[in-house]
């Protein structure tokens, strides 16, 4: 049984930088490879009657202004957001951020190349058009590195929307590089035939690496994250975010590389005795049970497991629902009762089950469940990681 | 101490070219004794006084020119001796470097001292440099300059002794290419930055003179407005060219020895060079020879240049020939000067060998003419269409003929038009 | 106190004949046959001085300058 948990209002506030960071990511290389286009129409010089040159180059300037407003909200939703370590420093220098270092350091490199555009550009009558030129060629080397930058650390690299659009845009700033290289008079012929080879290549390169990498399931492992960040970012109350870059068995798969640590290892005394301490990992066995629809749809599913250690900790989770007409079921809340830890399920994603827990400690709660249909039976893992302060 | 006597009359640059090839140290001294001992202030008011104006061919007034070097002030000068004379039909600057090179080096050395530079640079083309270095050499021996010399030698192109080109050449970069020098100016920034005194070779020598017999003297040869002589390279008088000194406001029939009779074998006199104008032989042979009156015909003295062209060749196929040359020595820089004196040089071929072939007659030309002056970094379009307007002025009928008749059977060509220089263009 | 007055300066090296100039200011700039640009009149009249500062900083080569004449 897969489960989902419905967006509620407070889920989307939460979540606003996030939607906000990815919406912004896919807008700003549209507008920067609209903004390509837009420059190599004005060096190229092509106008007509309706389109004077000084046309495009205006054209070029604001949309360049707003391609860097829109990177903009993109880098500070990032950091604000928080879901994954990011601050100020990793946004500006490039392959230091724990979480995809190569891929976010592209988008770092990416937003420092844009940045040394702006500022040259600014002050283009005070170092002279030779400097000026020179920085503004390296816009070009910014678009690619955009487009590995966003295939690789993408949430929503596989959407087909998201890839028509970055296909749309790749065909358009080809095109149009091509065009600049066919008509660079001021450029020697060896100059542009390196241009268009060197073009080729990296966007064979590209093509190759979006198909075998980020199109491909489980690659937010490859991806170059640690496995202990992963581990964490799973255990965070964002479930639901890893969507479609975190599978249900790669997340499993990342729990196995955090060693387990020995069951009732930190046991303390009565009640909570049977909690082992945070950080742990444990198999859990269990079984199903739902409550039959009530008038208005109604249900609850409660998952009664024991944690097979020692003391054998009773982790109840009640989940509360609505039954759609079409028989499929939406979740919206949940509970958690884990031994003497009371909390809230805060993300559902397929098998894998986040929930936060306290008394007298808060600890975070990663429950991978495969659940057998015929018999109701209930086989998987239960992790946890100290506190949720670090939100 | 020998008594130094003031050249009475108008033979002062070459008053000791009867004497010997190459006057030496020694015979310089000897001939005109040591430079006096004046202070800066004291050298500015009297190059001021004398009203000497640059030889190299913008006849710019020297007192000026050096008040605004010594006044720059943002850091020490420099002085260039520019020697490097790419005009074909000039020889002046050589021969003067060859036969009285201490002239010149005594020249730049007053102006170092009156603008208070202490570097000089001598610019001259290759054919100068041996005995630049042995004057120099023969100074040193005997102490005669308290700034340093260098010798900096200038590519073998037309715009080589072009102010930027030659500031260019010293500083190592694009030899030989005029800069666009826009609202500043060479001498408020020139060699390595520094304010600099680019000097025509001639005037430098005269300098030697005005600071050894004073403004007084100078102006003694002269009108108001252009005082003292000036070497002038003649062509076309006789079997080989000549360098002659011509007080300046005398005529060129005076000092040529050119007579009416003389002046019907003559088509007409190109003043100033490939860079100058044509002008009618009898109005060459009887203005006064200075820029102000050249210029009043369309003209220029330039450098000091008269190539008188004799009748029997073309003038159109000579003037062909020089604008199809100017057009190869441009610095291929700026887009008008590059695209019009192609066109220029292509129509004059047209109105020399194809006459049927030149769109919109005579009239295209003044036209054509209009588009490239003023329009280029230096001044070398503007010479070309000088050269031409006068050219389809003076010879008009001539063009007339080629247009109503055809082309004139070419014979000898008689205007010298250098192969292509090594550097072409960039 | 008078106004400063300027007029317009082409660094004929440096401009590659875009045009971008004479579209922005037509009223003192124009393009020859090869489509480098022709400076019409000297001084940029007072009511003017916006549109020439305009055509100077769009000039892709930065060929084109406003300087100050000297009074």
């Amino acid at each position: 049984m897969m489960y989902a948990l419905a967006p509620t209002a407070a889920a989307v506030g939460g979540k606003a930088f996030w939607y906000l960071t990815r919406a912004s990511g896919v807008v700003s290389i549209v507008l920067l490879s609209a903004t390509i286009l837009l420059g190599i129409v004005a060096s190229v010089g092509w106008t007509s009657t309706r389109w004077p040159r000084f046309l495009s180059q205006d054209v070029h300037r604001n949309l360049s202004l707003l391609c860097i407003g829109f990177v903009g909200v993109h880098v500070v939703t990032t950091v604000a957001d928080g879901y994954v370590p990011i601050g100020f420093l990793d946004v500006i220098l490039p392959f230091r951020s724990p979480y995809r270092p190569i891929y976010l350091g592209l988008g770092a490199l990416c937003f420092d190349l844009l940045l040394a555009v702006l500022i040259t550009s600014a002050l283009r009558h005070r170092i002279g058009y030779g400097s000026w030129r020179f920085v503004h060629w390296l816009a070009y080397l910014c678009w690619p590195i955009a487009l590995v930058h966003g295939l690789g650390s993408g949430t929503d690299t596989p959407l087909p929307l998201v890839i028509g659009v970055e296909v749309v845009c790749t065909a358009a700033v080809l095109a149009g590089f091509a065009w600049r290289l066919l008509t660079g008079r001021s450029l020697p012929i060896t100059g542009r035939m390196a241009a268009a080879v060197g073009t080729v290549v990296v966007m064979l390169a590209i093509a190759g690496f979006a198909v075998f990498g980020p199109l491909r399931p489980g690659w937010s492992h490859r991806s170059g994250t640690s496995a202990a960040l992963l581990h964490q970012l799973a255990a965070k109350n964002g479930g639901t975010r890893a969507t479609t870059t975190t599978p249900t068995t790669a997340s499993a798969g990342a729990t196995t590389t955090t060693p387990a640590t020995t069951p009732a290892a930190g046991a303390g005394t009565g009640t909570t005795s049977a909690v082992p301490q945070a950080p742990f990992t444990s198999p859990v066995t269990g079984t199903q049970s739902q409550t039959p629809a009530d008038a208005r749809g109604g249900i609850q599913i409660t998952l009664s497991m024991h944690l097979q250690n020692a003391a054998s900790t009773p982790l109840t989770v009640v989940l509360a629902g609505t039954q759609s007409n079409g028989g499929g079921v939406s979740l919206s809340s949940g509970t958690v009762t884990f031994g003497a830890y009371r909390g809230q399920v805060v993300g559902l994603n397929g098998g894998t089950i986040t929930a936060q827990v306290s008394d007298p400690n808060p600890t975070t709660l990663v429950i991978n469940l495969r659940i057998n249909q015929q018999s109701a039976a209930i086989t998987g893992t239960v992790t946890g990681t100290a506190g949720s302060g670090s939100r | 101490m020998t008594v130094v006597t003031a050249p009475v009359g108008p033979t002062r640059l070459l008053d000791t070219s009867g004497t010997a090839d190459v006057v030496g140290l020694d015979a310089h001294l000897a001939r005109w004794g040591a430079l006096p001992d004046l202070r800066p202030a004291a050298l500015l008011d009297v190059v001021d006084q004398s009203g000497l104006r640059g030889h190299g061919g913008a006849w710019f007034p020297v007192g000026i020119k050096w008040r605004a070097v010594a006044r720059s002030g943002r850091s020490k000068p420099v002085v260039v001796a520019n020697g490097a004379e790419g005009e074909p039909g000039s020889g002046k600057d050589r021969f003067l470097l060859h036969h009285s090179p201490h002239l010149v080096l005594d020249g730049a050395s007053v102006a170092a001292r009156a603008v208070g530079a202490n570097r000089v640079v001598v610019h001259v083309t290759p054919g100068s440099v041996s005995g630049i270095e042995q004057a120099l050499a023969d100074r040193t021996r005997q102490g005669l300059d308290t700034c340093a010399f260098e010798i900096v030698v200038a590519p073998d192109r037309f715009l080589a002794g072009q102010e930027s080109a030659a500031v260019a050449t010293i500083n190592g970069k694009n030899p030989g290419i005029p800069t666009f020098i826009g609202i500043r100016t060479i001498r408020d920034q020139g060699v390595a930055g520094r304010p600099t005194l680019v000097q025509n070779v001639e005037t430098l020598a005269h300098v030697a003179l005005i600071a050894r017999f004073g403004p007084q003297w100078f102006r003694s040869v002269g009108t108001d407005e252009s005082a003292g002589t000036a070497l002038v390279t003649v062509t076309g008088r006789w079997d080989a060219p000549r360098i002659v000194e011509v007080p300046l406001g005398s005529t060129l029939g005076n000092a040529l020895g050119i007579d009416a009779e003389a002046a019907r074998s003559i088509q007409g006199v190109l003043l100033g060079g490939y860079g100058g104008g044509w002008v009618p032989t009898s109005t060459a042979m009887s203005m006064p020879f200075t820029e102000e009156a050249a210029r009043s015909h369309g003209s220029s003295i330039g450098a000091g240049v008269a190539i008188l062209l004799p009748s029997g060749v073309c003038p159109i196929a000579e003037c062909a020939r020089v604008v199809r040359y100017m057009e190869g020595e441009g610095a291929g820089q700026c887009g008008p000067c590059v695209n019009g004196l192609d066109l220029l040089a292509t129509s004059m071929e047209h109105l020399a060998y194809r006459p049927r072939s030149l769109h919109g007659g005579l009239a295209a030309l003044p036209t054509l003419c209009g588009l490239v002056e003023g329009r280029g970094a230096c001044r070398h379009p503007d010479g070309v269409a000088r050269f031409v307007r006068t050219a389809i002025e003076v010879f008009a009928d001539h063009a007339n003929l080629h247009l109503s008749r055809g082309p004139c059977q070419t014979g000898q060509p008689f205007l010298a038009v250098p192969g292509r220089s090594s550097g072409g263009s960039r | 106190m008078r106004r400063a007055r300027f007029r317009l300066v082409v660094d004929p090296i440096a401009c590659d004949g875009a045009g971008v100039c004479a579209e922005l200011f037509p009223e003192m700039l124009s393009l020859d046959p090869w489509g480098y640009p022709i400076i019409h009149g000297d001084e940029v009249p007072d009511g003017l001085l916006e549109l020439a500062r305009k055509a100077t900083v769009n000039c892709p080569r930065l060929a084109l300058t406003l300087i100050k004449i000297d009074k």
